[in-house]
């Protein structure tokens, strides 16, 4: 069996994705978290993908996308490195073509994507706040003892409308508290939660924007039942969540590096699964060269280093060698 | 800020005062910056307190700024400095340059030949004027060559050339003696840039810059955005310059049209209909004289957080941009931006930008099939 690779390593997921050669359906899927250590992540990943298929696929072309794509793309010498918007828009223009707006909540960013005939044509991305993506819903679930599973059926039960704001996470969790001193069920916070983070969102991404039916919703909260109804309650439009709703960038990313593979008619140059024993390591160190004081972060491979990057002046943009001489080029 | 040196190189020279080489801006000097400021004050605000702060460190004495009753609290900005550094302990004379055309008359002109008279040893009027000038000129030719740089480095064959020559171009203009030379080593400096060898079939698209003055000046506090754009086959015009922001309102600018020409486009949209928050009404007429007249694929407009004027203008963009259906992105830079998340929005706008191209496209050779078939 032939297919496309496709790599999402964001803030708190890890999800990798193949899609058949010819009919473009995904066979392989694999989403766990990212836990801090992208590296391992997709190691693990790539085991866990190798697993479903017991007889052996071949890759024909990989690409990554996601806030580590340069690290992911490096350690299986992708095809194509390409941003999370782009993955994203593509992924929905497969799924649903007549697609015109596209609303994608992840770990630690929120994305409002607008389409015209399956391209990408407009986007926005939250700026200065975090507040209202998925590692905030993850901790206030925490903190109320609830897993992020149930508490997708808590807001669901939810029966008197409860105000909450949304404007800040710390103005958000203080009200939350205060709510519940004040008598309120917890099923009535929960989903006054969902929907002053759906009014956070459209606030701030949303305006001056028409958002145009059909709308997609999609990325790791997309699984709450509370947000979605919170999002079709507030917009009066029906919201479709599409299937692999959580793996949207994987597969986005997948269908782009077939179309790289096939516009430019090259042959892959993906590594294979051979990374997955290989002994990656990333390192950050500080380069004392100037008063910049950039950081520096690096891809290594036992004590080689591959690839260098974050500096301002370019010193370190192709250097490679041994972990102790890039060092040195530091304190130079 | 950005050129803003070479303007005041060659006033240093003619006016003979000693001109201390601006410490360059780094991590330190904004942490510096932002410790001693409010923290609800701009960016710009921080970067030039913490680089104040570097160049008395270094031994300067005297500290120059401008004032002026511009559209936002930027007037108010040297007073501060001065209570701020002094509150520091560090010794210095604070002179602050205020415009000369505040509508007081002859007090006005005087005041402003006083804060020159008092920087050197040349007192006279008349050859204040003139070195004035001159220095103006030079930065202008200067900014020209710099607009130059914005969209050849985007199509450059070998990288790194353009900058070498632009380094070049920067030393020969700075160095002229008098307004001859410069005008003859303006012409050269031309040449020096149109020179450089260059790949049409490279340029991936057009984008027009708009915002606040500082940000969009000031490499170190746009974290590089106009380099990191040609680097990747976008070319940028910029809607100011710093002798267009220094400079009196009718002067002949850089960026094309001047701040009243840019008021009356932008009363012309459908968005304000007088004259609104100084440089916020001035942002949407430079945005609509990119769009219809340099033909920009995109419009970016950069700002620091809390900026009043271009949070306003940003509306009017957005209508402005709507309505001529170009895509409009917008970054808020505080102090603490980090490079990786703004790189993927970067990003994503040059991936806007060419899908609307590869739409363009498609949709030419549709219509030429349909006139085939026709025939």
């Amino acid at each position: 069996m032939r297919g496309y690779l496709g790599i999402d390593v964001g803030s708190v997921s890890t999800d990798l994705a193949v899609i058949d050669e010819k009919t473009d359906k995904v066979v392989g899927l694999v989403y766990i978290r990212t836990k801090g250590q992208p590296v391992v992540a997709v190691q693990e990943g790539l085991k866990e993908l190798l697993a479903q298929f017991p007889n052996g696929i071949e890759i024909i072309g990989a690409g990554t996308t996601g806030s580590a794509r340069n690290i992911a793309g490096l350690m299986i010498n992708a095809d194509l490195i390409k941003n999370e918007i782009t993955a994203h828009a593509k992924a929905t223009a497969f799924f649903h073509p007549k697609t015109r707006t596209v609303f994608e909540i992840g770990g630690q960013d929120s994305k409002l994507i607008l389409l015209e005939n399956g391209r990408l044509k407009d986007f926005a991305m939250n700026t200065v706040c975090a507040a209202g993506t998925g590692s905030f819903l993850d901790q206030q679930a925490g903190r109320l003892g609830i897993t992020i599973e149930e508490f997708s059926n808590e807001a669901l039960k939810s029966e008197v409308k409860c105000r909450i704001s949304g404007r800040c996470a710390v103005f958000a969790e203080s009200d939350m508290i205060h709510k519940a001193n004040a008598g309120y069920r917890r099923p009535d916070i929960v989903y006054g939660l969902c929907e002053a983070l759906v009014r956070n969102f459209l606030n701030n991404l949303a305006k001056g924007k028409e958002l145009k039916s059909p709308i997609v919703f999609q990325g790791g909260v997309a699984a709450n039942a509370g947000m979605v109804k919170a999002f079709g309650e507030t917009v009066g439009i029906e919201i479709i969540v599409p299937e692999y709703h959580h793996c949207m960038g994987a597969i986005g990313s997948s269908l782009l590096a077939k179309l790289h593979i096939q516009r430019t008619g090259l042959q892959t140059t993906f590594s294979g699964f051979d990374s997955i024993n290989l002994d990656f390591s990333s390192r950050s160190f500080n380069c004392d060269g100037c008063e910049n004081e950039c950081e520096i972060s690096t891809l290594m491979r036992d004590d080689e280093v591959l690839a260098c990057k974050g500096s301002i002046c370019k010193k370190y943009d192709n250097v490679t060698g041994h972990i102790d001489e890039v060092l040195q080029l530091a304190n130079a | 800020m950005g050129t803003l040196y070479w303007l005041l190189y060659p006033l240093s020279k003619r006016l003979k005062f000693e001109l201390q080489e601006q410490p360059k801006i780094t991590q330190k000097t904004v942490k510096k910056g932002s410790l001693h400021a409010e923290e609800g004050m701009c960016l710009p605000f921080k970067y030039v307190l913490g680089n104040f702060m570097d160049a008395l460190e270094k031994g300067a004495n005297i500290v120059l700024f401008a004032g002026g009753i511009g559209p936002c609290r930027f007037g108010y900005y040297s007073p501060l400095f001065e209570a701020t550094l002094k509150d520091l302990g560090y010794l210095f004379r604070l002179i602050s340059i205020e415009p000369w055309f505040t509508g007081r008359g002859f007090i006005d002109k005087y005041r402003f030949w006083r804060s020159f008279a008092k920087l050197g040893r040349v007192k006279n009027p008349i050859r204040i004027a003139w070195a004035i000038w001159e220095s103006f000129y030079i930065a202008q030719c200067i900014d020209e060559i710099t607009s130059m740089l914005n969209y050849t480095r985007a199509i450059e064959v070998k990288k790194g050339s353009t900058n070498r020559a632009y380094r070049k171009a920067l030393d020969l203009l700075a160095n002229s003696k008098h307004y001859w030379q410069a005008k003859r080593n303006f012409e050269t400096a031309k040449e020096m840039m149109a020179a450089i060898k260059t790949d049409a079939s490279k340029l991936k698209g057009v984008v027009g810059i708009v915002g606040e003055f500082y940000v969009v000046l000031e490499p170190s506090a746009n974290m590089r955005i106009i380099e990191w754009l040609n680097d990747h086959g976008i070319a940028v015009i910029c809607s100011i310059f710093v002798t267009d922001w220094v400079g009196p309102d009718t002067s002949p600018k850089v960026a094309h049209i001047n701040k009243i020409k840019a008021h009356e486009l932008a009363k012309k949209e459908d968005t304000f209909h007088r004259w609104c928050g100084g440089d916020c009404t001035a942002n949407v007429g430079h945005a609509v004289y990119l769009m219809d007249h340099l033909n920009v694929d995109a419009i970016i407009q950069l700002l620091p957080f809390t900026c009043m004027p271009d949070t306003m203008a940003t509306v009017g963009l957005m209508a402005v941009t709507e309505k001529r259906d170009i895509p409009f992105a917008r970054y808020i830079y505080d102090e603490h931006s980090a490079l990786a998340g703004l790189e993927t929005r970067w990003e994503g706008l040059i991936d806007t930008i060419e899908m609307k191209r590869l739409d363009k496209e498609l949709h030419e050779i549709a219509q030429r099939e349909a006139v085939r078939s026709k025939v």
